[in-house]
């Protein structure tokens, strides 16, 4: 870690995970995950938000720590009048575009850290809003999760606030085991409800496609993966340029088919009226749970394909087991 | 101008004494060890070479990796690579890595030779 207790590059291996029985130990764990802070916070209005968020963000210049708010852009308009002046000293992002699709969120965090190297960062991030889907919060869910595991031991303070007047109890309940803390009052507190470090339950099987829905075969041609999703977008109503992203995600995914996999991958592609959704499906198993998620060296040998894959689609939803993993690729008809 | 290494899939000419590396239409898993073949031949001797994506329909992360990685030998040789990229699946990928920033990119072949108008210049 940095002598200077900023954000180091290399840092803590993220993919060590600590192991935490759920539901107890939340204290244990949270010294585990030390310096990180993640906290969520429960609010009801809009006062609650400005003055909680306000004095998060406040402390963070206060101690010289680079600052990030990634909220809507109703509630960043709070946040920016409860800041006044010190608004312009806080990096101000759109997460419903950043992070319009969950598998982004991580590494728009993680490249904010990192070009801040040598600093402690503080970050709001908002990861869902009302209108999100249920497909859409089950990879909110991983994303907080992942959270605990790509900066433990960094000095990072990430804030989360969720609206408890509008989302569901599921929703809220979810939020509460991934936070190893909460945020109430301008005091922090351990979350008895935190349900540990270790990676759960978010790889079950997905619904199944469609019945009749077409499917390619592949191997050796990811060529042949490319084409077919650009016809079958096509065909479904999808147009440039977001035919060329959902090219460009299929096909990095089936090359990963043929270069970590033994066997065959299937495409599938359907329409749901208001969106195109591809599935690509191997017998692989991607065991690196943040795999696509950090920002990789350019020069780095692997791991470009994924994190390419989450920036170009609306959303990516994943499932990863031993029995073989499956992407659904989400590209809006409309923006 | 000589032609070199015709019929490959990567086609390597020398224009004015600059090698350029033509690659086809599509760049991927199944021909990125010939792109980075086709480069390393180019750059032998030379320490500008032009990368000519031009025809490049479809670019994968592996043949951006090749690209990246010719960039780097070339700066390390205090050389050079320029790139030739105009469809819109490759500046795309382009943007989105990143890469697009860490050389110059032009819209044309006669561009990049001249060292004319690049879509784009690297911030050092």
């Amino acid at each position: 870690m940095d002598p200077r207790g900023g954000f180091s590059r290399r840092g803590a291996d993220p993919r060590i995970a600590v192991q935490e029985t759920g539901g107890r130990g939340a204290a244990k764990a949270s010294a585990a995950l030390a310096p990180l802070a993640h906290m969520a916070l429960f609010y009801r209005t809009a006062s609650q938000y400005a003055q909680e968020v306000g004095r998060f963000v406040r402390a963070g210049l206060a101690a010289d720590e680079a600052v990030m708010v990634a909220v809507p852009k109703p509630r960043a308009l709070l946040v920016r009048e409860e800041l006044g002046a010190y608004a312009s000293d806080v990096a101000f992002a759109d997460i419903m575009a950043v992070g319009r699709n969950p598998g982004r969120i991580l590494s728009a965090m993680y490249a904010f850290a990192q070009a801040r190297a040598g600093q402690a960062v503080r970050y709001v991030g908002e990861p869902g809003w009302r209108s999100r889907t249920v497909a859409e919060w089950h990879e909110v869910a991983r994303h907080e999760a992942l959270v605990n595991v790509a900066f433990a031991g960094q000095p990072v303070k990430a804030l989360c606030p969720y609206d408890a007047a509008a989302l569901a109890p599921a929703i809220l309940a979810e939020a509460g085991r991934s936070h190893p803390a909460l945020l109430q009052t301008g005091r922090v507190r351990e979350n008895g409800s935190f349900a540990g470090v270790e990676m759960r339950e978010y790889d079950e099987p997905l619904p199944d496609p469609p019945a009749d829905t077409a499917v390619l075969l592949y191997r050796d041609e990811p060529g042949s993966a490319r084409n077919f999703a650009r016809d079958r977008a096509k065909a479904e109503g999808l147009r440039e340029p977001r035919i060329t992203d959902l090219v460009i995600a299929v096909g990095e995914l089936a090359a990963n088919t043929l270069r970590h996999t033994d066997g065959t991958g299937s495409v599938r592609v359907w329409g749901t009226g208001t969106e195109v959704i591809c599935e690509v499906r191997d017998g692989g198993h991607i065991g690196d749970v943040l795999a696509g998620r950090l920002w990789p060296a350019a020069d780095a040998g692997r791991g470009h394909g994924l994190w390419v894959v989450q920036q170009v689609c609306d959303l990516v939803e994943m499932r990863t087991n031993a029995s073989g993993t499956t992407f659904r690729l989400h590209m809006r008809l409309r923006a | 101008m000589v032609i070199v290494m015709a019929g490959q899939p990567f086609e390597m000419r020398i224009v004015g004494g600059i090698p350029v590396v033509s690659a086809p239409e599509e760049i991927d898993i199944s021909n990125a060890a010939e792109f980075r073949s086709a480069l390393q031949s180019a750059a032998a001797g030379h320490p500008m070479i032009v990368a000519d994506l031009g025809s490049t329909e479809y670019c994968d992360s592996s043949g951006l990796n090749v690209l990246v990685r010719a960039l780097r030998r070339a700066q390390e040789h205090g050389g050079e690579l320029r790139l030739v990229a105009s469809t819109s699946a490759v500046l795309r990928i382009l943007n989105v890595t990143g890469v697009g920033k860490m050389l110059k990119v032009y819209a044309s072949l006669e561009d990049a030779l001249a060292d004319r108008a690049p879509t784009f210049v690297p911030t050092p």
